[in-house]
C-alpha cells in the first residue's frame, strides 16, 4: 500500500498581536476603545462596538474570522427564514407540511454548519491520531481551531433554537447578530450569553447614558478582581500543580493530593477570574452579563455544584440538550440516560481526548448517585455533603487536567502507591510566593463566604464613603500590579478555558 | 458640572495611584548607593549645560567637568552612566536639549555597545532603569521606555517598585531601607564614594604592575554585524542634533593598549564609526589613538583594562578639552590608526586575555604588539612544582588550561619573555 499523507494547513494561530484580557496590549486597546465610545453619538455606538470586536478578533485570527462571519450571517438569514415560514398565513395540510419541512431546513442547515465546523476544528486532530494508531498516516496537526469557536458555536445554536421555539424574534439587522456572536469580552471564554438577554442589553446600550461613572468604577473593580484571581492566585497555583503533575512518578499521595487541590483552585481562579474580567469590561461599556460562577466550591451537593460552576454552559446544556431530550419527565431510567448524555456532551465539548469524556461521565455518575441517595430519604450533615462534593469534584479534575485517560489513571495509581509524608515539601514556589498565595486565597474565601451569605461585596464596597472605597480599589489594584505573575517569561494567552 | 466633577475624581484617583507608586518606590527600591540618582538630580538642577557628555561608564569615569568647565570656559556636564546604551544616551540628549541651551554634545562610543541585543530582545534593563528611574515624567521618558524593551517589561519599566515586590515580605529590610533614606546625606543628595560633581565618578583603582590578566579584548570586534538598533539610534541622534542645531561629536574614551590591541581589529571599528558620520555634521574622535606625548596609556592611569582612574581622568579631561578648544590639532594628537600606534609601541607582551569556556577550561589569548607575526612558547610552572609546556614556537596566540591548574605562565614571543600568575 502506498502511504499517503493528508496534511491540513487551514489556519495559523498567533498573529503576533494577540490581545488577551490580562495583557497590557488589551489594556491599551480598551482604554482607547472606551474613551472613544464615551464620546460617540448613541447612533453609531454599535458600529464602534463592531470595530472593536473586529480588531480584537483580528488580533488573534486573520483568516478564521471568515468562519465567524459566515456563522453569524447564516444564523441571521436562517432566523429570518424560520420566521418567514412561520408567518406564511393560513395553510392547507399539504402546504403546512411543506412549511414544516422548510422550517426544519432553516434550523438544520445552520446547526449542521456550526456543529460541523466545531467537530472539524476540534476533533480532526484526535481523528487523525486514531487513524495514525491504526496505521493510516494521516497528519492534521496544523488544524487549529479558530479562537472561541466552542463558545460562539453555542451562541449561534442558542440563537437558532430560540428563534425556532419562538422565544425570541429573529433579528432584522445582521449587525446585531454579528455583535452577539463576536462580542469581544466573551469571545475567548464566555460566558455563553443568551440571545434574549444580549439583545436587550444591546438595545439598552444604544440608549443609555454611558457617562455613568459609577458603572465604570464597578466594572473596573470587577475587572481588577478578576485579574487578581488570575494573575495573583491562578498563576501561582499553576506552578504548584505543574511542579507535581509534570513529574508525578517522583511523588506520593500527599504531594499529588496537594497538586490536585492546587489544580482545583487554579481552574476556579483562572476561569472565574476570566469571567469576572469579561463581565467587568462589558460593565464598563454598559452591558450587564450573566454571572458564570456562584461560589461553586462552597456547594453542598453535586447538583448544587453544577448550578454554580460555569453557569452559562450548564444552563445552556440544560435548556438545549437535557430538556429537549425529555429531562426528568419520562421516567427515572430516561432521566439518568439524559444526564449521561448531557455530561457526555459537556465532556466532548471540553476536548476530544478520552480524559474529558471520562470526566463528563464521572460527573454524570456523581449526579445519578446523588439522585439515588436523595430518593432513600436519608440526610447527611451539611459539612459531610460539602466534603464529599469537594472531594468528588477534586478527583474528577485530576482526569480533566491529565492530558489523557491513561495518564489520569496512572496519576491515581501513583497517588496510592505511597503514603509517606514528605520530610521537606518543595512546592515549586519560593516562600514569599506561598505567603502571597495563602493571603490571596484567604481573601478569595472571605469574598466567597460573604457572597454565600448574600452579602454583595461589590455593593458593600460601593456603599462605602469615597475615601474607603478608593482605598479598597487602590489596595486591590496595587496588589495585582505588585504581586501578579506576568511580564517577563509569562505567556498571556494561558487562560485554561481559552483552549476549549 | 457632574462630568467635570467626575473628571476631577478620575484625576484625583490617578494622582493617588501615582503617589502609591512613589510610596512603594521609597519602600522597596534601594538607591542609596546610586550614582545616577545623584547625577540626574544635579542634571535637572543645572542652570545651563553648554557641553554635554553622554555614554557608558567609560564616559562618566573619563571626563571631569570641573576641569572641562575651566578649559571650555563653559558649563559642561557628564551624563554618562553604567551600561548606558545609545537609546538611553538619546533620551538624555533630548532631555538636555529641551531644557538647556546645549551647544555641543559628545557621545561616547564604547565598542561593545555595538553588539548589544536589539532593544525588543533585551532581557537585562539595568542600564535603562538606572537612568529612567530618575528621569522626570515626560513624553520623552515614555518614548524611551516604550522603545527600550518588549511590552513584557513595561510594568517594571513604568512602575519600578514592582521589580522588588518581594521586599514587601521583608519588613525588617524595609525598615532598614527607610532609615537609610531618612539620613540627611540621602535627602540632600550628598555625593559619596567616587562621585564628585556634575556626573563625574572618580575610579580609585589602579592596575597592579606587570602583565594584565583580563577578559577584555578576547574576541575580535564583529563590525560586520552591528546591532540594527545601535545603528538606527546613532543615525537618529545625528539627525536630531542636526535639526536642533547642536554640534555632535562621537568619541571613544581611552582604554588600555591591552584591550585595543587585544581585539585585533580595532581599526575596523574606527572605520565603522567614521562611516556613520560621513556626510553628516557629526565627527568622530577616537582617543585610543592618542600619541603618548599627550596621553600615554600606561597602567597607572587605569582602574581596569577599559576604565580610567581618577588620575587618568584628570589627564584625559585636559587633553579632551584642549583638543576640542583647538589647543591641540588632530594631526598632532592622534596616530592615523591603531595599527600605527601598536607598531610605534614596539615589541611588547601586554598580558593575557581569557574566557571561561564553561567546560572547566580557561581559554587564553596572548595579547601583544606583534600583530600576529610572532612565534609563541608557553610553559606553566605549576604550584605543585611540575612544569608543563603548553606551546612551543607556535604562531597561534590562543591556548587552554584547566580551571584547576594554577601557577606561573612563562610566555615567550620572539625574543620578549614575560611571566604571569594564573
Amino acid at each position: 500500500m502506498v502511504p499517503f499523507l493528508f496534511r491540513l494547513k487551514i489556519l495559523q494561530r498567533k498573529s503576533g498581536f494577540e490581545m488577551v484580557l490580562n495583557s497590557l496590549r488589551f489594556a491599551s486597546f480598551f482604554l482607547i476603545f472606551l474613551s472613544v465610545l464615551l464620546i460617540l453619538p448613541k447612533k453609531i455606538r454599535k458600529y464602534w462596538l463592531l470595530a472593536g470586536n473586529c480588531l480584537f478578533y483580528l488580533s488573534w485570527e486573520r483568516r478564521a474570522c471568515v468562519f465567524l462571519l459566515l456563522s453569524s450571517l447564516m444564523i441571521w438569514l436562517c432566523g429570518l427564514g424560520l420566521r418567514g415560514s412561520a408567518d406564511s398565513g393560513q395553510q392547507t395540510v399539504v402546504s403546512s407540511q411543506k412549511t414544516e419541512r422548510r422550517k426544519s431546513l432553516f434550523l438544520i442547515i445552520p446547526l449542521v454548519w456550526n456543529v460541523g465546523l466545531l467537530i472539524f476544528f476540534k476533533y480532526t486532530g484526535s481523528f487523525a491520531s486514531v487513524l495514525g494508531r491504526a496505521g493510516v498516516p494521516f497528519s492534521a496537526e496544523a488544524v487549529i481551531a479558530p479562537l472561541g469557536i466552542s463558545f460562539y458555536t453555542l451562541r449561534c445554536i442558542s440563537y437558532m433554537a430560540d428563534v425556532w421555539r419562538g422565544t425570541i424574534q429573529p433579528v432584522k439587522n445582521p449587525l446585531d447578530v454579528i455583535l452577539y456572536v463576536s462580542f469581544f469580552p466573551q469571545i475567548i471564554s464566555g460566558p455563553i450569553e443568551r440571545p434574549a438577554r444580549f439583545f436587550s442589553e444591546l438595545d439598552a446600550f444604544q440608549k443609555k447614558n454611558l457617562w455613568n461613572f459609577s458603572l465604570i468604577w464597578q466594572g473596573f473593580l470587577l475587572f481588577v478582581w478578576g485579574l487578581f484571581q488570575k494573575i495573583v492566585l491562578a498563576e501561582r497555583l499553576s506552578v504548584i500543580s505543574a511542579h507535581f503533575f509534570s513529574d508525578y512518578t517522583a511523588f506520593g499521595f500527599w504531594e499529588l493530593l496537594l497538586a490536585s487541590l492546587a489544580y482545583t483552585l487554579q481552574i476556579y481562579c483562572d476561569f472565574a477570574g476570566y469571567s469576572d474580567m469579561s463581565r467587568g469590561i462589558a460593565g464598563m461599556m454598559g452591558f450587564s452579563l450573566m454571572r458564570n460562577f456562584r461560589q461553586p466550591y462552597l456547594a453542598i451537593g453535586i447538583k448544587s455544584f453544577w448550578r454554580r460552576w460555569h453557569i452559562s454552559l450548564t444552563s445552556w446544556l440544560t435548556d438545549y440538550v437535557y430538556i429537549p431530550l425529555g429531562g426528568s419527565r419520562r421516567g427515572l431510567l430516561r432521566k439518568y440516560v439524559n444526564i449521561v448524555i448531557v455530561f457526555l456532551v459537556s465532556g466532548v465539548w471540553h476536548g476530544s481526548t478520552l480524559n474529558f469524556i471520562f470526566w463528563g461521565l464521572l460527573h454524570a455518575f456523581y449526579q445519578i448517585l446523588a439522585d439515588l441517595w436523595d430518593r432513600t430519604g436519608r440526610r447527611l450533615p451539611g459539612w459531610l455533603i460539602w466534603y464529599i462534593t469537594f472531594a468528588e469534584v477534586n478527583f474528577a479534575w485530576i482526569f480533566f487536567n491529565a492530558g489523557g485517560l491513561n495518564r489520569g489513571f496512572r496519576i491515581i495509581r501513583q497517588m496510592f502507591s505511597g503514603f509517606a509524608f514528605p520530610s521537606e515539601l518543595d512546592t515549586g514556589l519560593i516562600p514569599g510566593n506561598l505567603v502571597v498565595l495563602g493571603l490571596g486565597l484567604a481573601v478569595l474565601l472571605l469574598v466567597d463566604v460573604l457572597h454565600e451569605r448574600k452579602v454583595s461585596v461589590f455593593r458593600k464596597v460601593f456603599a462605602l464613603p469615597l475615601p474607603l472605597r478608593w482605598l479598597i480599589i487602590l489596595i486591590l489594584f496595587w496588589s495585582v500590579i505588585m504581586l501578579g505573575i506576568y511580564g517577563i517569561g509569562y505567556d498571556t494567552s494561558s487562560f485554561i478555558y481559552a483552549q476549549f | 458640572m457632574r462630568i467635570l466633577k467626575n473628571f476631577g475624581l478620575i484625576l484625583l484617583f490617578f494622582t493617588l495611584f501615582v503617589l502609591c507608586g512613589k510610596g512603594f518606590h521609597y519602600l522597596l527600591i534601594d538607591d542609596t548607593q546610586s550614582y545616577t540618582r545623584l547625577m540626574m538630580h544635579e542634571f535637572y538642577h543645572q542652570k545651563n549645560i553648554d557641553h554635554l557628555f553622554v555614554g557608558s561608564s567609560h564616559c562618566y569615569a573619563a571626563l571631569d567637568p570641573e576641569i572641562t568647565d575651566e578649559i571650555f570656559c563653559a558649563d559642561t556636564f557628564n551624563a554618562g552612566s553604567s551600561l548606558q546604551a545609545q537609546d538611553a544616551s538619546f533620551a538624555l540628549i533630548r532631555e538636555a536639549v529641551e531644557r538647556f541651551h546645549v551647544k555641543h554634545i559628545y557621545l561616547e562610543m564604547y565598542y561593545l555597545m555595538m553588539s548589544n541585543d536589539e532593544y525588543k530582545d533585551r532581557e537585562q534593563l539595568t542600564g535603562t532603569y538606572i537612568i529612567s528611574d530618575y528621569m522626570s515624567p515626560s513624553l520623552n521618558k515614555a518614548r524611551f521606555l516604550l522603545e527600550a524593551s518588549s511590552p513584557k517589561y513595561y510594568v517594571n519599566s513604568f512602575l519600578p517598585a514592582r521589580r522588588n515586590w518581594e521586599g514587601l515580605l521583608h519588613p525588617s529590610e524595609m525598615r532598614e531601607l527607610i532609615s537609610k533614606k531618612q539620613t540627611e546625606a540621602y535627602k540632600k543628595f550628598t555625593p559619596f564614594a567616587g562621585y564628585r560633581t556634575k556626573g563625574f565618578v572618580a575610579n580609585q583603582g589602579e592596575i597592579p604592575g606587570g602583565l594584565l590578566l583580563d577578559t577584555a579584548g578576547f574576541d575580535v570586534i564583529h563590525t560586520e554585524a552591528p546591532s540594527s538598533d545601535w545603528l538606527k539610534t546613532i543615525r537618529q541622534i545625528i539627525e536630531y542634533c542636526g535639526k536642533k542645531g547642536v554640534s555632535l561629536t562621537l568619541f571613544s574614551a581611552p582604554m588600555t593598549l591591552f584591550q585595543t590591541a587585544g581585539v585585533g581589529n580595532y581599526d575596523d571599528y574606527i572605520a565603522l564609526v567614521r562611516s556613520l558620520t560621513e556626510g553628516t555634521s557629526a565627527d568622530y574622535a577616537d582617543f585610543n589613538l592618542c600619541r603618548e606625548k599627550y596621553f600615554d596609556q600606561t597602567p597607572d592611569l587605569f582602574s581596569d583594562a577599559g576604565h580610567l582612574n581618577e588620575k587618568g581622568a584628570e589627564t584625559f579631561s585636559r587633553v579632551f578639552a584642549s583638543y576640542f578648544t583647538g589647543k591641540i590639532t588632530a594631526d598632532d594628537l592622534f596616530y592615523a590608526s591603531m595599527e600605527e600606534k601598536i607598531s610605534a609601541a614596539g615589541p611588547q607582551i601586554l598580558g593575557l586575555s581569557y574566557l571561561d569556556s564553561g567546560d572547566g577550561m580557561r581559554k587564553l589569548k596572548i595579547v601583544d604588539t606583534f600583530s600576529g607575526k610572532a612565534m609563541y612558547s608557553v610553559t606553566l610552572e605549576g604550584t605543585d612544582g611540575i612544569s608543563k609546556v603548553l606551546k612551543d614556537m607556535d604562531p597561534d596566540p590562543y591556548f587552554e588550561i584547566s580551571q584547576e591548574e594554577h601557577g606561573t605562565l612563562l610566555i615567550q614571543a620572539e625574543d620578549i619573555t614575560a611571566e604571569i600568575g594564573v
